[in-house]
């Protein structure tokens, strides 16, 4: 059984109904036969709800552990999950602090984190930030 | 008179800068082993669409174009492809530079990927024009076949499982609903949110599934001990001889032959064109035995064979709307965004648009000979750049590209989303092409199916009265079961 395989069927069977279920309260067709604006959303989770029952019979009958961790992944875990939640919180920040301070902390973290001495840190999260920040601010005109 | 204006245009300082800084950009992005030709495309979108479409397009072309040919580079110095597509071109390439070629191995890259690229726009521009003008007695109910022909074909090709393929490319379909619907402009799972209401950004979603996901997949299996790669280039008297050249000529040609097909098939991409490529040239060899030990022969088909694909995938793109491959896709995403919609009626509406496309295809084709063969001694260096230093750098290159497509956070946060989303998928083996198909294909689909619906009043039986949607149709469901009947077969024999 490939359990990691199992929670991606699920996921996808709940997302389909997530779609499918407000889609019988949408208008319903025109006189024409056009067909509303439910229609194609219930055709869709349909299809994707038959689509993952038989991948997830096939995740039954598989003897694969999908998610059985490397040394090295283990090892750089807490690595990605610190990653992960830096992307999201910096992409939360990103409408509330500034482009530069905000942009040179989260450098400065992610280097650290990926063991750069901090001379070399501290340089290159000031001049990557302040270049990112001259081209596509004042050439490419991006309100940053 | 139009192609000479189409090459003038090409020549205009500010294009012919964008198309240089393509190349230079897709040149490093493709040399570095993890970053792809999609992702280089993905990222440098957003910046395109601050340029006027030549310029932007120029950048774009030069991007794709020259990734791809660069990713041959570090197959054949540290037998590491720099994209998917060069994985065949580590067979010979790295041999030949370990007996002390790399020199004449990086210049048979950069000029048989030249000359695929440049026999690929030959094609491009011969048969698109009139597979446009066919294209043009397509209605609603032949684009909505074209429309699952195209997810369909994509789904066959994306692995070794097609029912995961299609559960993922039903996925995108699904996501592509959110937002506005097209024919009644009904508010469709938008949460009152008035980001969602063009939908999802297609490009954001890309940028994160293939840039942001990639890098947490490599920050996730990646050594933490970083060892700096060595790779060193000989370059004197290694330029290959006029006669070894014209001793190449007819493999690479029906290299190019085949891998301009295999473009052209939605899905298929330089990876597949360059193996086929390969083992076709080796059986039709005087000395297969030298295949896969430094051949010269073996290393110039697959550089053809890479390159090649462009046109196809292209000819497929522009004529019918239909994405040959990831990076066409998000061409595709660029040009709706100019407020182009690729189809026969792209070919009628902007003319001048397709010739100068093209004419950019070829010249960046030429940048590329010149700049490979000049510059074959930098590449060490750039090899040697650290892994993480890369990660944090595409990182924020996402960021800020995903944000700079609409100066939205509802771009940024799908994109940071579908990052994660990517490296599962990445971890559990799911194709990220069907979804992104999905996705875009989402909307020609629904609009023309209800179209058609409402044209025969309810009924579904146009879809198979019309020739060419019947075809269609049959051509989908056989290339979706092809596959998986064949493996069958295939394990039927081996157990007995």
């Amino acid at each position: 059984m490939n359990k990691a395989g199992l929670i991606f069927v699920g996921i996808s069977i709940m997302i389909a109904l997530g779609f499918m279920i407000p889609a019988f309260s949408m208008p319903g067709g025109s006189v024409d036969g056009a067909p509303g604006p439910g229609y194609f959303p219930i055709i869709v989770s349909l299809l994707v709800i038959i689509f993952a029952i038989i991948q997830g019979i096939t995740y039954l009958k598989e003897d694969v552990k999908t998610f059985e961790q490397t040394e090295t992944q283990v090892k750089n875990k807490p690595t990605l999950f610190i990653t992960c939640v830096t992307i999201l919180v910096y992409t939360i920040l990103f409408s509330i602090i500034p482009f530069i301070p905000l942009t040179i902390i989260t450098i400065g973290f992610l280097n650290w984190l990926y063991g750069k001495k901090w001379v070399h840190n501290s340089i290159f999260s000031v001049v990557f930030t302040v270049v990112v920040y001259l081209i596509f601010s004042k050439f490419l005109h991006v309100m940053l | 008179m139009d192609w000479i204006t189409a090459f003038a245009g090409v020549f205009r300082p500010d294009v012919f800068f964008y198309l240089v800084v393509g190349v230079v950009s897709g040149a490093v992005i493709g040399t570095l082993p993890g970053l792809t030709a999609t992702m280089a495309v993905a990222v440098l979108t957003p910046i395109s669409f601050w340029l006027e479409p030549a310029c932007g397009f120029a950048m774009l072309i030069g991007v794709y174009n020259s990734a791809i040919w660069s990713g041959g580079i570090s197959a054949i110095l540290i037998n590491t492809p720099g994209t998917p597509a060069s994985m065949a071109s580590t067979f010979d390439g790295y041999k030949l530079a370990r007996k002390g070629y790399s020199g004449l191995a990086l210049n048979i890259n950069t000029i048989w990927s030249v000359t695929g690229g440049l026999l690929s726009t030959i094609c491009l521009a011969t048969f698109s024009f009139p597979l446009a003008r066919f294209a043009l007695k397509f209605g609603p109910a032949e684009f909505a076949v074209v429309a699952l022909f195209g997810l369909t074909m994509m789904v066959s090709v994306s692995g070794s499982s097609p029912i995961k393929g299609l559960l993922v490319g039903f996925l995108g379909l699904l996501f592509s609903t959110v937002g506005l619907e097209t024919i009644h402009a009904f508010k469709r799972y938008t949460f009152g949110q008035v980001g969602l209401l063009d939908g999802l950004n297609f490009v954001a979603v890309m940028i994160g599934l293939f840039g942001i996901g990639e890098i947490l997949h490599q920050i996730y299996t990646s050594e933490r001990e970083e060892n700096v790669i060595q790779a060193e280039v000989k370059t004197k008297g290694q330029m290959p001889s006029p006669k070894l050249l014209a001793s190449l000529v007819p493999q690479n040609l029906f290299a190019a032959a085949i891998s301009i097909i295999i473009g052209a098939i939605p899905g298929a991409g330089g990876d597949i064109a360059s193996i086929v490529s390969w083992g076709q040239a080796k059986r039709m060899s005087k000395f297969p035995e030298e295949y896969g030990e430094g051949s010269v022969e073996g290393l110039s088909v697959t550089c053809t064979a890479n390159n090649a694909v462009i046109g196809g995938a292209m000819t497929t793109m522009l004529s019918l709307g239909i994405p040959g491959d990831a990076v066409t896709a998000i061409l595709i995403g660029s040009l709706m965004m100019y407020g182009m919609t690729p189809g026969p009626m792209l070919f009628i509406e902007n003319r001048p648009f397709v010739l100068t496309l093209i004419a950019q295809m070829v010249i960046a084709n030429l940048v590329i000979l010149v700049f490979g063969l000049t510059t074959s001694k930098i590449y060490p260096r750039l090899l040697a750049v650290k892994k993480t230093t890369l990660w944090v750098v595409v990182l924020f290159s996402c960021f800020v590209g995903a944000y700079a497509i609409n100066n939205s956070t509802t771009d940024l946060i799908a994109m940071a989303v579908f990052g994660i989303v990517g490296f599962f998928f990445k971890m559990l083996d799911v194709p990220n092409g069907p979804f992104i198909l999905g996705l875009l294909l989402g909307g020609l689909l629904e609009a023309n199916l209800r179209r058609t619906l409402a044209m025969t009043m309810g009924s579904y039986s146009i879809f198979f009265t019309s020739v060419i949607s019947v075809t269609l149709l049959i051509i989908a469901i056989v290339s979706l079961f092809l596959p998986s009947i064949i493996s069958g077969i295939k394990k039927k024999f081996r157990t007995k």
